[in-house]
């Protein structure tokens, strides 16, 4: 199959290919190569701390000891406006009950065993997510590569006219700059899928802030949580009168007689203690791409309804569907290995992507060598550093100031490429010099 | 049962397509019969994924498909070049003392026009499209996903189109039209 795409439309678009890889792509590998490793977020909290103990469910009761325990050891502190308790699931299996303070691993019995200590995983998810910065800013950036990368994907489509014909073309041992444009168009094509779905989903979620901003001014008078509202569902108004805690393993027994089917991993209860309080519970539907469905419940363990997000609005649906689009997460580890593989590989798209325009500028008569040693270096620093980060996790402990030592680490990869090009330019330089002048002397 | 059939049916007919295309374009001739058999097997694998578990049907059979086509790549990766020729990196073609024309303002505009302006106009667009679906009576949930969708697919399709629009003025207009267009549907709808 051809594409009938003039000359000069296809060179335009090579010229946009570059200019918007060219500005975006920085970050855009960054953020590709943290998602490609966040795909395990559940797996490395694991390994953060390999002695908690895991069993496949619990029951109902002990969920209710648990909140019980965990709600007693905050008294004489400031109420805790929302309680929320991880069931076990096959990626995760442990029960971790998080509060506005605090986040406890749970024994079978219910008992509290040892405070969370998943500070890395919490950080790549962060640096992924927002790039370490506040949520607003970092979110909205994330956001606008996600939405560049989809850019990125038309404009490669509309540079390459034999994009189908050449699909499989891959002369990988050339060892010029024909090879690694073949090696970018050939995985860019056949992730292409995958890659559109990312990009969507992640722009989705990042640009919420623009996409939300507006719609909150155009539509609900400023009122930014009127827009998700519509959504997700609303919070019920809060009593601040004290009430006994609701019976969360009221609320779970009800899920396992009528809904049998769906997999509960979340308990959220909100307000808990207060006249106001209420339970919601979020079930995974097997099968479904949605994160899953809100089961509420008030503050005695009866239910109320459910938000749709299995079953109402297709927007309902298509929102609640983009997460696990996004990371992975729908369909246990054989899903999860298959996103780290194409994750990977949209990385090295990335990187060959910059590397290509460095060898074209090269045959142009402009080496760009400081530009290209600086590539060099976010390319190996970024993996590079997030391994050291780990491994400092692994040995020295939680309280490890990951942010800093990666951004650190990475400046320092960036810096120290640049350091050994320039060097070794001056090397050849001056190695022509004495060979020039002892010509000349002879 | 017959769903879990039904689905693996999918991801087998999706894999056939994917080697019908391998062999449809290795040929020197383009072969319309393989090319319509390959993309028929690829289009039949989704209706029936999606027949089977919908959205998740679909996205794990695409999984297969993608996989497929990337493994049929892998030979490539050892086969050595049958013939020898220059590689095409070998030598700079131009003057390395020629300096490019930085033009910075240019690039700013550029970057000023693709970027916010286009953004902007990309969310006036779907502020415009979320009034409309709103005034025929579509759903507020719909409503505003369709937005939070939009807005990242308008920006990027403008963003490319204007990059690839020759002049400023023609620039200008396609941004200065999206937005005559928006902005007043949306306040007319509020």
């Amino acid at each position: 199959m051809s594409m009938t795409i003039n000359k000069a439309t296809v060179k335009r678009a090579l010229a946009a290919h570059s200019w918007v890889g060219l500005v975006c792509a920085g970050l855009l590998y960054l953020i590709c190569a943290t998602g490609t490793a966040l795909v395990l977020y559940e797996e490395w909290q694991r390994l953060e701390q390999p002695g908690i103990p895991e069993t496949s469910s619990i029951e109902p009761e002990a969920v209710q000891r648990a909140v019980e325990n965990v709600m007693a050891s905050e008294v004489g502190q400031m109420p805790t406006t929302h309680l929320y308790v991880h069931l076990p699931t096959d990626a995760l299996p442990r029960t971790t009950i998080t509060t506005d303070t605090q986040a406890v691993h749970i024994d079978e019995e219910g008992s509290i065993v040892a405070p969370e200590e998943n500070a890395w995983a919490e950080f790549l998810l962060a640096l992924h997510y927002r790039l370490n910065l506040p949520a607003i800013v970092g979110m909205t950036i994330v956001g606008l590569m996600g939405a560049m990368m989809l850019s990125l994907s038309l404009s490669g489509v509309l540079a390459h006219p034999r994009i189908f014909r050449d699909a499989f073309r891959l002369r990988a041992r050339r060892g010029d700059q024909t090879a690694l444009a073949d090696w970018h168009n050939r995985l860019a094509v056949w992730t292409l899928p995958f890659g559109i779905a990312i990009a969507l989903t992640g722009s989705m979620i990042g640009l919420y802030y623009v996409s939300g901003y507006g719609m909150a001014t155009s539509t609900y008078a400023g009122d930014t949580e009127a827009v998700t509202t519509a959504i997700f569902g609303a919070e019920p108004e809060v009593a601040s009168d004290v009430a006994n805690l609701p019976s969360v393993a009221r609320v779970l027994g009800y899920m396992d007689a009528n809904y049998p089917a769906v997999e509960p991993y979340y308990v959220v209860l909100h307000d808990p203690g207060t006249a106001g309080q209420h339970v919601q519970i979020i079930a995974e539907h097997p099968q479904r791409l949605i994160f899953g469905e809100y089961y509420n419940f008030d503050g005695e363990g009866r239910f109320l309804s459910t938000v749709g997000m299995s079953d109402g609005t297709a927007g309902q649906q298509i929102a609640a569907s983009s997460y696990n689009l996004h990371f992975g997460n729908y369909g246990g580890l054989p899903v999860k290995l298959v996103y780290i593989a194409f994750g990977g590989l949209i990385s090295v798209i990335v990187a060959t992507g910059l590397y290509i325009w460095f060898a074209k500028e090269r045959r142009r008569g402009r080496p760009r060598a400081s530009a290209k040693a600086a590539w060099d270096g976010l390319v190996i620093g970024t993996p590079v550093m997030l391994a050291a980060t780990l491994a400092l996790r692994l040995s020295l402990g939680n309280a490890v100031p990951f942010e800093a030592v990666f951004w650190i680490g990475v400046a320092g990869c960036v810096g120290l490429s640049l350091l050994r090009s320039r060097s070794s330019r001056t090397g050849a330089d001056r190695k022509d010099g004495p060979v020039h002048v002892e010509r000349s002397s002879a | 049962m017959a769903l879990i059939s039904q689905f693996w049916l999918a991801v087998l007919l999706g894999v056939a397509g994917v080697f019908v295309l391998r062999v449809s374009w290795a040929r020197p001739s383009r072969s319309v019969t393989l090319n319509i058999l390959g993309w028929g097997n690829i289009l039949a694998a989704a209706v029936l994924a999606i027949g089977a578990y919908g959205a998740w049907g679909l996205a794990v059979s695409a999984l297969f498909v993608m996989g497929t086509a990337l493994l049929l790549l892998a030979p490539s990766i050892v086969r050595r070049p049958s013939w020898k020729r220059r590689p095409l990196d070998s030598g700079a073609r131009a003057d390395p003392r020629q300096r490019q024309n930085l033009a910075l303002g240019r690039r700013v505009a550029t970057f000023a026009i693709a970027g916010p302006a286009a953004l902007l106009a990309a969310l006036l667009l779907a502020l415009a499209l979320r009034s409309i679906f709103a005034g025929v009576g579509g759903v507020e949930a719909d409503a505003n996903v369709l937005v939070l969708a939009c807005v990242p697919v308008f920006w990027s399709i403008l963003a490319t189109a204007l990059l690839l629009m020759e002049h400023r003025r023609m620039q200008l207009a396609t941004l200065a039209v999206a937005a005559v267009a928006a902005i007043p549907i949306t306040i007319l709808a509020r």
